[in-house]
């Protein structure tokens, strides 16, 4: 049996596909954040950094090649992500058949126990978020959505409260998720055998960067901060 | 010093229940002295286990207001006011009063092969130097006292009747690391299994009422890293 196969026939192993998908994952939404926040900087600047992304790598790459490559390994990450989470999370029930008839978690928290659901929630804003600024198919007036003037596009998209409300809602959901996440996948791999205190930070401090820098912008849309 | 003791009562057939003692303390009064007050002077029925009573057989174990603790190295005076609960281990089948049946522990070492089984090719003697590196990488898992205070802290025991418990993975790491041992590659089977190592949450609890100070929390994050090293196929 080959390495690869070896470890996605074990429970630990698929724990560790997910752990090391999650590392993937996390890098690319703090990155995605920072980028995020090139939004307080203009329209100029936000719709060149859009424009820069696709042309990533010329001319040795084509035109859009290495945003679409991020895009399959991203996507390759979620499926794997998803995937194994999914198939541990039948193991675990079936382990466990009959629930308790009084549960009282201990030392799980909050973040820990909504890890599934949460992670539902996720991927539900992922497919959602994609809809939204990605192709413009939800959330916007007809013709409303230009490709090109993304600023514009983030500025419009915002200005409707109740789909700033769920982007709100759904960072705090993936920061509860990256909270937890970001703990979980070191000890999934071994590397925090001596120790919780810094993987602990490392968790909050991932986590609130990440919800508060993508929050800050629909609030500064609907203050008119930025418009 | 009076203080009053609010002990877990329990014989076949008969209602689970607590009742209250009020017991002598001076100030090394521990809970097992008070114990022993108990059944001697107001209660011979009261039934409980120990041995050493100073602290090396970790027979006494018991939960002490709602901790698991060793009864002979737990003073009174260092609980606080008001009463003191004593109630058996928990996730053991209940014997009598603070008694429980310790075979599951026994089982669960059974399971994850918790005997040290030499190689058909270990020289019968070895000596294993007390500064060498094979000792050093289980220096911390070896003084593990069978407590049990740690299968009753874990909660993922009782979640899954086929988790192994902290114990038995401190145990198991101190033999993967054993270079004698020849069940090595059976005992992976079993960690690597559905129903073991991938099943901690890492909660640690175990780690924070080993009365020895081990830590099986990060025995089981050390098996992991040997385990998916193994899977990848390096050594282990």
């Amino acid at each position: 049996m080959s390495a690869v196969a070896a470890l996605w026939s074990t429970s630990i192993g698929k724990k560790a596909v997910m752990a090391v998908t999650g590392i993937a994952l996390v890098g690319f939404v703090i990155l995605h954040m920072a980028g995020n926040l090139k939004i307080y900087l203009g329209p100029e600047h936000f719709d060149a950094y859009a424009r820069g992304l696709r042309a990533l790598g010329e001319p040795i790459l084509v035109h859009g090649q290495a945003l679409w490559s991020m895009r399959l390994i991203l996507l390759a990450a979620v499926v794997l992500h998803v995937v194994a989470a999914v198939q541990l999370t039948q193991a675990s029930w079936a382990a466990r058949p009959v629930a308790y008839t009084e549960k009282e978690a201990v030392a799980a928290d909050y973040a820990a126990r909504t890890m599934r659901w949460g992670g539902v929630i996720v991927l539900l804003f992922i497919v959602y978020h994609l809809l939204h600024f990605t192709v413009g198919v939800v959330g916007y007036a007809p013709g409303q959505f230009q490709e090109a003037s993304v600023y514009r596009n983030v500025v419009n998209g915002f200005r409707v409260w109740y789909v700033s409300a769920f982007y709100v809602v759904a960072q705090a959901a993936l920061g509860l998720h990256l909270y937890h996440g970001v703990w979980s996948m070191f000890q999934t791999l071994g590397m925090n055998a001596r120790g919780n205190g810094f993987y602990r930070g490392l968790a909050v401090v991932a986590a609130v960067l990440v919800v508060v820098g993508n929050v800050s912008i629909p609030l500064a849309v609907l203050g008119g901060l930025v418009n | 010093m009076t203080r009053t003791l609010r002990v877990f009562r329990w014989s076949p057939g008969e209602a689970e229940r607590t009742r209250d003692y009020r017991v002598e303390a001076v100030a090394d009064t521990t809970v097992l002295d008070a114990l022993v007050d108990v059944q001697r002077t107001q209660d011979a029925t009261l039934a409980f286990r120990y041995a050493c009573r100073v602290g090396m057989c970790g027979s006494c174990a018991v939960v002490v207001n709602g901790r698991e603790r060793w009864a002979c190295r737990t003073r009174l005076g260092d609980l606080g006011a008001g009463a003191v609960s004593v109630r058996p281990l928990y996730h053991f089948p209940l014997l009598r009063d603070l008694v429980v049946d310790l075979a599951p522990h026994a089982e669960r070492l059974r399971r994850t092969l918790g005997a040290f089984a030499p190689r058909v090719d270990a020289a019968p003697h070895a000596h294993v130097g007390g500064d060498s590196r094979a000792r050093a990488r289980i220096d911390e898992a070896i003084e593990c006292i069978g407590c049990a205070m740690c299968v009753s802290a874990c909660t993922l025991v009782a979640a899954n009747a086929r988790f192994p418990g902290p114990a038995a993975l401190n145990r198991a790491l101190t033999l993967q690391l054993d270079s004698r041992d020849g069940a090595r590659a059976a005992r992976w089977g079993v960690l690597l299994g559905d129903d073991a190592l991938a099943r901690c949450h890492g909660q640690g609890n175990c780690t924070e009422v080993c009365p020895m100070g081990l830590a099986p929390t990060a025995s089981i994050i050390r098996l992991r890293r040997l385990g998916l090293s193994r899977l990848l196929g390096g050594s282990g």
